[in-house]
């Protein structure tokens, strides 16, 4: 840890924005963690499946993600003849947005990226902007599949976008924060504020998970929406549109978009456990293992869920979202009111 | 409840050992009324032929007056066995089915001996591979 020490001018190393960038939470530290989930992916959908899964490469197959990642950027890149030459633009960006999204998302108060009042507005940004790079990456490649993918991504991205907004909004009510790091220390004790805020539930180091299940259960649909896993993986579902909107990337494209794929899993599992699970804030063990504990515990549930659940059909996925989830949203939102208006938290 | 079941479900399977067997490392034991290769009594062959000619897939071939076989092509179904007036010809239990070679040239092999060992170790034989050190498995 001494290299963290290094004082450039006057300020440590670790403190430098360059740090965060590229060792932690950046580059390197989002790297490992993507390599590893791949792996633990693989694990438990083998698991569910009475399968051993990757075994023989490095312990339990740990370094099997690295040799496929090598043996994928070894291959060939093949650009269709009638693509767009902005074909190869598409995946580096989607995985420079990965980025951007990780750069919002709080390991500790010390260790995020990019931390200001409204980081919720940006991340919504960022989270909406994903999907259009997506229709773009079907466009651009000039194939059926790819189009056809990227329409449905549109069509899913429209269905979760507004019932992820309105889950949110309770949550800013409660947390009186557009922060992350806001609505983190609403929900534990907090080094600035050491007692209870009074008339508001701020700071009562009470999850809201707790007190808003429904909210929970409502993004942890929209995020699995977001990132395309299984129950809605329209998408890019196999049997159908073959790959989705990449179908046609190959070789170090697709390995670009298998890693902002597991980048986007782990932020958007961070994403929920800074919400809802009190996010950095936790006994005995230090700040940021809490947090990528919970992360990865976040992470593990919704691979579960992923690997038990069959594919929605692209119909049935807008009813639920727009006939179902959003009413189930405006009612969260019109039930926090009622009873903060009750309690006097306002 | 309709979603909770498969979750159930999956939440068991999860905690289950996999039904996977490690192959190459772990062999699971086949069972003992299996009869998977075949012998040739040498001294009752009468040289007839007629095993080769009731052949469905081609698999036996006169040669020297035995019976060979082509594992490349045998469905292992047993005629041969029906066929043979003398009996000469059996299946017997092996711990391993094991005829995969490199080459399909290789595949065209001698019969086993009555009691499962080699009968010409010069030439290719079932029981005989680099994995097994020639001996039979």
């Amino acid at each position: 840890m001494c290299v963290l020490r290094i004082w450039i001018g006057d300020k440590m190393l670790a403190d430098s924005l360059l740090f965060k960038l590229f060792v932690f939470p950046g580059t390197v530290f989002s790297l490992v963690v993507v390599l590893f989930l791949f792996w633990w992916w693989r694990k438990v959908g083998a698991a569910i499946q009475s399968r051993y899964g990757p075994k023989h490469v490095g312990p339990a197959g740990t370094l099997q993600t690295i040799a496929d990642v090598v043996k994928l950027i070894a291959k060939e890149s093949i650009i269709p003849e009638k693509a767009s030459r902005w074909f190869w633009f598409m995946p580096v960006f989607s995985f420079v947005l990965s980025f951007l999204f990780l750069s919002l998302i709080p390991f500790t108060d010390h260790w995020v990226i990019l931390d200001f009042d409204t980081s919720l507005i940006m991340l919504f940004a960022v989270m909406a902007i994903e999907p259009l790079l997506i229709f773009l990456v079907g466009w651009a490649s000039y194939n059926k599949y790819g189009l056809a993918g990227a329409e449905r991504a549109g069509i899913q991205m429209l269905a979760y976008e507004v019932f992820l907004a309105l889950t949110f909004v309770p949550i800013i009510m409660l947390s009186h924060s557009w922060s992350l790091v806001g609505i983190v220390y609403a929900q534990g004790v907090s080094p600035t504020w050491a007692t209870p805020v009074a008339h508001t539930f701020v700071n009562r180091g009470v999850w809201f998970a707790v007190v808003q299940p429904l909210a929970l259960l409502l993004s942890v649909i929209a995020v699995m929406m977001a990132m395309h896993i299984k129950p809605f993986d329209i998408p890019d579902a196999e049997p159908e549109v073959i790959y989705g909107a990449s179908t046609e990337y190959g070789g170090p494209f697709y390995a670009l978009q298998m890693l902002s794929h597991f980048l986007m899993m782990f932020l958007g599992s961070g994403l929920i456990v800074s919400m809802f699970f009190g996010g950095w804030e936790g006994p005995y063990l230090p700040h940021v293992a809490w947090f990528v504990l919970k992360t990865l515990t976040v992470g593990t549930t919704i691979m579960f869920i992923q690997h038990s659940m069959p594919r929605l059909r692209l119909s049935h996925m807008m009813e639920i979202a727009w006939k179902k989830l959003v009413p189930l949203a405006f009612l969260n939102i019109f039930i926090t009111l009622i009873i903060m208006e009750v309690l006097g938290w306002v | 409840m309709g979603l909770i079941k498969p979750l159930l479900y999956t939440l068991r399977e999860l905690f289950r050992k996999p039904v996977t067997v490690k192959y190459p490392y772990e062999k699971r034991d086949i069972s003992p009324r299996v009869r998977n290769i075949h012998t040739l009594n040498r001294e009752t062959c009468q040289h007839c032929g007629i095993c080769a000619r009731m052949c469905p897939n081609n698999v036996l071939k006169m040669k020297d007056g035995y019976p060979t076989a082509d594992y490349s092509r045998c469905s292992f179904c047993g005629i041969c066995l029906d066929a043979c007036p003398t009996g000469s010809i059996q299946m017997i239990h092996t711990q391993e089915h094991n005829i995969v070679r490199a080459h399909s040239e290789d595949l065209y092999m001698e019969l086993l001996n009555p009691d499962g060992t080699v009968y010409n170790p010069e030439v290719a034989s079932i029981g005989q591979d680099e994995t097994n050190e020639g001996g039979v498995f």
